[in-house]
């Protein structure tokens, strides 16, 4: 299998894809760092971390999607040597893991004793799942546990903007999350299972690039 | 019932305080204002002299308390930070 070092007209409307998707995500990351040091708040310390984690997976994602256009493989455990794609999946998964795995627990975190050692525990259940997708090869078990990930947060949401007598605000929070943690969700299946988003790639895309420059608009507007 | 304060706002409660006193406050006087445990207020004051929002002045033996350029910077961008939270629920 001969590397091609050219790139095809779909992996250069990729790296733009995860290049706007990395900025924005660093963004709110670099945006966010005042009003943290400011007030050593953990909901926002969770909020920043999910986002350097959604950067970096982001960015393995975009290496792992060049590496398939020069390599002409279209799955992650297909390369050559295998240990590339081993690696390269071990990485992506975990981290990816990671993020969704902050975004729900700086949601949640007022509710947990602060002395609980419940960031530990994140990183055993991440490093488990991301054993068992990869000795399985079995990109669905990954698709399941995020999109559970996501569904316990999207019912956080849910229950908080009802609670609130449906403050605009949470409603604004809630529609962010759902589609945030969805396509965020739907991008990382992309590695393992690449039929999965078939024509409606672009428009999935699309969303996406949306949510996350919502979610930099948001922080901007109040980060200043 | 009124609803329990939270780590920040009692922060931006004391600074306020301070600030409203002519940046100039006695421990006691900021103690009773400040609706606060003993206990608490102390933890209080202990963090915000080392995070550097508020120092310590000594004026003919009377301790004073008065904010730093950090703790008038916090009080300003308080409402933003709070709408920060709320819009992303954290």
């Amino acid at each position: 299998m001969s590397p091609k070092l050219f790139l095809m007209p779909e992996m250069e409307m990729e790296i733009i894809y995860s290049f706007i998707l990395i900025v924005s995500s660093l963004m709110i990351y670099a945006k966010t760092k005042e009003i943290y040091n400011l007030t050593a708040d953990k909901g926002i310390k969770y909020f920043r971390q999910a986002f350097l984690f959604f950067a970096i997976a982001f960015f393995s994602r975009m290496i792992i999607l060049f590496l398939f256009n020069l390599f002409g493989i279209s799955r992650v455990f297909d390369f050559s040597p295998r240990a590339v794609g081993l690696i390269s999946s071990i990485f992506f998964v975990y981290i990816s893991t990671i993020a969704i795995f902050y975004l729900l627990y700086s949601l949640t975190w007022k509710k947990w004793d602060p002395d609980s050692k419940l960031v530990w525990l994140i990183y055993l259940v991440t490093l488990i799942i991301t054993f068992i997708v990869i000795s399985t090869r079995n990109g669905f078990i990954l698709l399941i546990f995020q999109l559970g990930l996501s569904l316990i947060a999207l019912g956080i949401s849910y229950l908080r903007y009802l609670k609130s007598k449906k403050n605009k605000h949470l409603r604004n929070n809630l529609i962010i999350y759902a589609l945030l943690f969805i396509f965020w969700t739907v991008n990382t299946i992309q590695l393992f299972i690449p039929a999965f988003l078939g024509m409606f790639k672009i428009l999935i895309y699309l969303i996406s690039i949306a949510t996350f420059l919502s979610i930099f608009y948001a922080v901007i507007k109040r980060t200043g | 019932m009124e609803k329990k304060r939270g780590r920040l706002e009692i922060i931006y409660d004391i600074l306020d305080v301070i600030n409203k006193n002519q940046n100039r406050i006695k421990y006691t006087p900021l103690l009773r204002k400040s609706n606060l445990s003993t206990k608490r207020f102390s933890g209080y004051v202990a963090e915000l002299l080392e995070k550097g929002f508020i120092k310590e002045l000594e004026n003919k033996n009377d301790k004073y308390f008065c904010l730093t350029d950090k703790g008038f910077y916090y009080l300003e961008k308080y409402k933003n930070i709070t709408s920060f939270i709320e819009d992303f629920g954290l």
